[in-house]
């Protein structure tokens, strides 16, 4: 390839990278349930399937049992928001570790907790959602 | 006044489109905390400097700065983040080759655009619950943002997108069940809806199709109308001006050397300025009630 080819190809880089984007939003939307609001510069107002609608919930376990529920402390904010948005292992271990520190610091009882990122859908008429599963990861408490 | 004003629309592409995208960067203040400042501070420089938006130097940091905030906070980043750190890429590749500067950013500005709007559209036909209008039913009743519009055009009451909201909120993982409606059983809301849901995809189809169209083309022709169009009515609802801004500064990269075209571009810029300042729909509200 000759340089004024390759100058002529530097001139349209901008439309070269946007391709690029697309394909890796597209990648991370099929293979971590990305929320396709997020992520690629185009998919806004298109889906009920962005932050609001996504749930995380984490609960405290024994023998594999589900005792209670944790709530999050709100200075997790942002990973919590990174995590509805993707959530794949990565941001489940994030939080993890996160709410680790935090339930060693408050004495915690149970030796497992398990968090669990859930998407919602409504219902086309009445809108009443109905959730279902996207990722969750069970994390033990080392003491 | 009108002198210089008619003296500015003869300048060159490259120049007025540089000028709005920083007059947008400083409108609307992007980035966090360690990005902010330093896009603040390089963007009045270039406005302030004579020949500022020339420099390279400038928009290779702008380049760096949007880049940063895309990447740093992936995936959270707004969508027009995306938009204008290709832009300020954009300008910083005409800023190194001056002779094709005005190539360069019409190019890049009218398939950006076109792609952008395409996908879009691509993403709400794939979309499971757009077509059907459950998107816009959620929107407009749990979307602070949408309410004044939605009680103005669905004949909807505050009362009654606060029920829809905390009937969602109490069926959130429990076996609530209740007689309750959570969508209001009003014909204007159910029309608010599909009138949305099909505005919103054609006019953006539209935009793709002109804009993505070969050069010289009847649709080609029209895509500075459908861009405009596009603006006028979707700023006026949705609060997000700095897309907006954005999509202005791009249009006018790529517009024909006009008059008219780019008197209604910049006068666009303006109108939507005064959509974000002015909350019309807040005020009409206040008004009927």
């Amino acid at each position: 390839m000759t340089f004024d080819k390759l100058k002529g190809l530097f001139s349209y880089l901008p439309i070269i990278v946007f391709l690029i984007i697309v394909l890796h939003h597209c990648y991370w939307i099929f293979q971590a349930n990305l929320s396709p609001w997020l992520g690629g510069g185009y998919g806004m107002f298109s889906t009920t399937d962005y932050g609001p609608s996504r749930y995380i919930m984490v609960y405290g376990l024994e023998d594999n049992i589900i005792k209670e529920q944790i709530e999050i402390p709100e200075s997790f904010s942002n990973v919590a928001r990174k995590l509805r948005s993707l959530p794949n292992i990565n941001n489940l271990q994030e939080l993890a570790l996160e709410m680790e520190n935090y339930l060693r610091l408050s004495q915690y009882g149970f030796p497992h907790f398990r968090i669990e990122v859930w998407s919602t859908r409504y219902h086309k008429k009445t809108l009443i959602p109905s959730f279902y599963l996207l990722n969750k990861l069970d994390h033990k408490l080392v003491r | 006044m009108v002198k210089a004003i008619h003296n500015y629309l003869h300048k060159d592409a490259f120049e007025i489109s540089a000028h709005f995208t920083l007059v947008s960067l400083l409108f609307n203040q992007v980035g966090n905390s360690f990005s902010r400042p330093f896009i603040l501070c390089i963007s009045a420089l270039a406005l302030l400097l004579a020949n500022g938006f020339k420099q390279r130097l400038i928009w290779l940091m702008l380049t760096f700065f949007t880049s940063f905030r895309v990447i740093h906070e992936w995936p959270m980043a707004d969508n027009h983040a995306y938009l204008l750190a290709l832009w300020c890429l954009t300008l910083f590749i005409a800023s190194c080759n001056p002779a094709k500067a005005r190539m360069i950013i019409g190019d890049n500005g009218r398939v950006v655009i076109g792609l952008v709007f395409l996908l879009a559209s691509v993403q709400k036909l794939m979309s499971a619950d757009y077509l059907d209008g459950t998107f816009f039913q959620y929107l407009f009743l749990t979307d602070n943002r949408f309410e004044d519009f939605t009680v103005l055009f669905g004949n909807v009451s505050f009362q009654q997108i606060y029920q829809a909201q905390d009937l969602l909120n109490q069926y959130q993982f429990s076996s609530f069940s209740t007689d309750k409606n959570i969508v209001p059983s009003s014909l204007e809301f159910h029309l608010l809806v599909t009138i949305s849901t099909w505005w919103n995809l054609i006019d953006q189809l539209a935009v793709a199709c002109c804009f993505l169209a070969p050069v010289g083309s009847y649709l080609h022709r029209k895509r500075d109308f459908s861009l405009m169009l596009f603006c006028i009515t979707t700023y006026a609802v949705a609060p997000v001006a700095g897309f907006g801004w954005l999509l202005v500064s791009m249009g006018l990269a790529q517009c024909e050397h006009n008059t008219k075209i780019r008197i209604a571009y910049m006068s666009l810029f303006f109108i939507i300025l005064f959509y974000y300042e002015v909350h019309i729909w807040r005020i009409l509200v206040d008004f009927i009630h």
